[in-house]
């Protein structure tokens, strides 16, 4: 099923791309890179603002969690009504992430698949391609610049190994300029832990990735990283004040003593607010206190 | 910490999966070379392994003149075989024999005794350090071999000739110059044949002449002596198969989903007269040619017989040819095309009735052996093995000890090879027991 759904139109469509790309494989995976971000770009949205909704939510939860800390069932009552009373579903922010999954597997499959470097590989191929036609275009030319894209960087010439590096960079900064920013400074709080050690796992997961799967795939992290950072500077999301040590990360928040929602708590790109995020937090202040 | 853990859990299923699915890079399929008729053995090259099997039993040959059971496992240098081995000729009474892997490294073997020799003959247990040929890419297609040189196809760029050296035939062993100068050239690469993406078939080699199939759609023609091109011709898709000859015309299917014809004039292609007709799938074997029927499967799973008596242009349209879906998944091996046996005045056949017309035996990629009629394509019978199938099948012929045997591998080590009774279609014994 996901095969014959998901992997084999991947494929086709990655050669007709290299048929039409004048033969460039390179090409052919950063141009289907850009058209796969595109088309999930509605999701990194649909999830940057359910992170941004939790984010804002994290001073009342972490209330409530001290109200309720002996009463785990009243908890969870709490939580859900709090999640109901801003519109905010939990999981909403690990869907997308579950259905890009998929798609990042499918991908790589497809380069696999595509390049098909052994008997193997290319015997697979002969029945994966679902546009007549493309079988003339078989096989893909794999290698480039002297690397073969389907091997790792390191049975490739050592330049290979520059790969991983610009993975690693340019997933880095895409961490650091997307991840929003933990709303909350004590530096016992967990979600800003977790903020923190995420960003610096996941460039050091995708390096890894890079250095033991297929050159063919870093071309995928790294376009698809590039591709984000301009998608989330589009959209006005990403902090490049963070990357010049402009910070823009929250005063000590009161709210969280308080139990009311500062602005400084919110997850912007600058301290300074916008006049819709000033009316948004008015109005979750308005809510708050109607609640209470 | 939930979030770390999912953000975790979320890797490694990246990892895990990623690494699952779609790198069947640890395999190969068994290569079976039949190696002495009298002797009833057959070589196996599968994985890391190397064997000598009796086709018979079964079993690990050990044969009338050898000292061993034939097995000589390879793990130790994590090599995948694809190639069939060759005999080389040399002074001792132990026959050597040159195998190579996919791992760009050509091995000698001790026949007779299932070791790995070096130069001079000795038996060693373990494979030397250093390999007698490295070669300068992956080999996955078998070799062709005159008195001279062997001409090694790798996958990635070229061809290469090797000389035999003190393994050539036909050296004076009195005269100590010819040893000397034969003995230093041994192994040198005498020329090497560049194509742009590699060989993935085993070239054809006919009258001084090398056919050489490649990945960058073109079938070229080169002299073996000295490795120059005589001419190339494109065709509209890879050839990973071996051309085969037939009235002065060439044979060979693409990945292009085609068959050609290419007539040879005084040794020279004429794109005028090219021939081509459509096929269902790619075609990664060649097409056997017997009694003016061509025989040929492809991935697409069909099999087909055209009558070429009068060329390839007409052939679809004669009474003789059909073309037929086995529906049992692509077809990467060699069709087995057998005649009807031949039936003694006055005895009673000893085969089925439905071989009166010869048969077609094809092993599928879903795993089937499946029995066709020679002259109609109607399907006689099929036997699931479950495991894919992509070797070249082998037919045992009967003599006064056995019956005739059809020899089927696939790519599982628990079955990697399984033998039929020709006659029955009755699975006999399958390797490893």
């Amino acid at each position: 099923m996901f095969e014959t759904f998901i992997i084999n139109p991947f494929i086709t469509i990655m050669t007709a791309l290299y048929g039409l790309l004048g033969n460039n494989i390179v090409l052919a995976i950063a141009v289907f890179t850009v058209i796969i971000r595109l088309a999930t770009s509605p999701l990194l949205i649909k999830q940057q603002q359910s992170t941004k909704a939790m984010q804002e939510l994290q001073p009342k939860l972490k209330k409530l969690q001290e109200k309720y800390k002996n009463d785990r069932e009243k908890l969870a009552q709490a939580q859900m009504q709090l999640y109901k009373e801003h519109g905010v579903n939990p999981l909403s922010g690990c869907l997308p992430l579950f259905i890009q999954l998929p798609i990042l597997l499918a991908l790589y499959q497809a380069i696999i698949y595509a390049l098909a470097a052994t008997p193997f590989q290319l015997i697979d191929l002969s029945s994966r391609l679902v546009l007549p036609g493309l079988d003339s275009l078989v096989p893909l030319q794999n290698m480039w610049l002297g690397m073969d894209l389907t091997l790792p960087p390191t049975v490739n010439p050592v330049y290979a190994l520059a790969f991983p590096a610009l993975v690693f960079v340019t997933s880095w900064l895409q961490t650091k300029l997307i991840m929003p920013a933990p709303t909350n400074t004590d530096p016992n709080d967990q979600t800003a832990q977790v903020t923190r050690t995420m960003s610096t796992l996941m460039p050091v997961m995708f390096a890894m990735f890079a250095l033991s799967f297929s050159v063919g795939l870093s071309i995928y992290f790294v376009v698809g990283n590039i591709v984000s950072i301009v998608q989330y500077s589009l959209m006005g999301k990403a902090e490049w004040g963070k990357l010049f040590g402009r910070s823009s990360t929250p005063e000590p928040a009161p709210a969280v003593v308080t139990g009311k929602v500062s602005s400084s708590t919110t997850n912007t790109p600058s301290p300074v607010l916008s006049k819709a995020e000033k009316r948004k937090n008015k109005k979750m202040r308005a809510r708050e206190a109607k609640s209470s | 910490m939930k979030r770390l853990k999912l953000g975790l859990l979320l890797i490694a299923a990246v990892t895990l999966t990623a690494g699952c699915l779609g790198r069947r890079t640890d395999v190969s399929w068994a290569d079976i070379h039949p190696l002495n008729t009298e002797q009833q053995e057959l070589f196996v090259s599968y994985k890391t392994d190397l064997y000598v099997i009796n086709p018979i039993t079964g079993n690990l040959s050990d044969g009338d003149t050898r000292e061993a059971t034939w097995q000589i496992e390879g793990n130790e240098f994590g090599a995948e075989f694809y190639t069939s081995p060759i005999f080389l000729n040399n002074r001792g009474d132990e026959r050597l024999m040159l195998v190579a892997d996919y791992n760009n490294r050509m091995w000698l073997i001790n026949y007779d005794r299932a070791c790995f020799s070096n130069l001079v003959g000795s038996c060693l247990s373990a494979p030397p350090e250093t390999p007698p040929i490295q070669l300068p890419g992956h080999t996955f297609a078998d070799f062709a071999q005159d008195d001279e040189r062997i001409y090694v196809p790798l996958s990635e760029h070229n061809v290469i000739a090797i000389k035999k050296g003190i393994f050539a035939t036909g050296w004076d062993e009195t005269d100590e110059d010819e040893y000397d100068r034969r003995d230093r050239e041994t192994f040198d690469i005498a020329w090497e044949f560049e194509t742009d993406r590699g060989v993935w078939a085993q070239p054809l080699l006919l009258d001084g002449v090398l056919y050489i199939p490649t990945m960058d759609h073109h079938l070229y023609a080169v002299d073996t002596e000295t490795g120059e091109e005589l001419w190339h011709i494109q065709l509209d898709g890879a050839l990973a198969s071996t051309p085969v000859v037939h009235n002065n015309r060439l044979y060979i299917g693409t990945f292009g989903r085609s068959l050609y014809e290419i007539p040879l004039n005084n040794g020279q292609p004429s794109e005028d007269t090219l021939v081509h007709i459509d096929v269902n799938g790619w075609v990664w074997n060649s097409p056997v040619i017997i009694d003016d029927m061509l025989y040929l499967a492809d991935l697409g799973g069909y099999v087909h017989a055209l009558d070429i008596s009068q060329g390839l242009a007409t052939a679809k349209d004669s009474p003789r040819s059909w073309s037929v879906n086995a529906k049992g998944g692509g077809i990467r091996a060699e069709p087995l095309v057998l005649d009807a046996p031949t039936v003694r005045e006055g005895e009673e056949p000893d085969f089925p009735a439905e071989y009166e017309d010869g048969v077609v035996i094809v092993g599928t990629r879903e795993g089937q052996v499946i029995w066709l009629n020679r002259a109609t394509g109607e399907i006689i019978d099929r036997q699931e093995i479950g495991e894919e199938i992509l070797a070249d099948l082998v037919f045992i012929p009967p003599s006064d000890e056995n019956e005739a045997l059809v020899i089927v591998s696939t790519v599982k080590d628990n079955r990697a090879l399984v033998a039929f009774f020709l006659n029955t279609r009755q699975q006999v014994w399958t390797y490893p027991s």
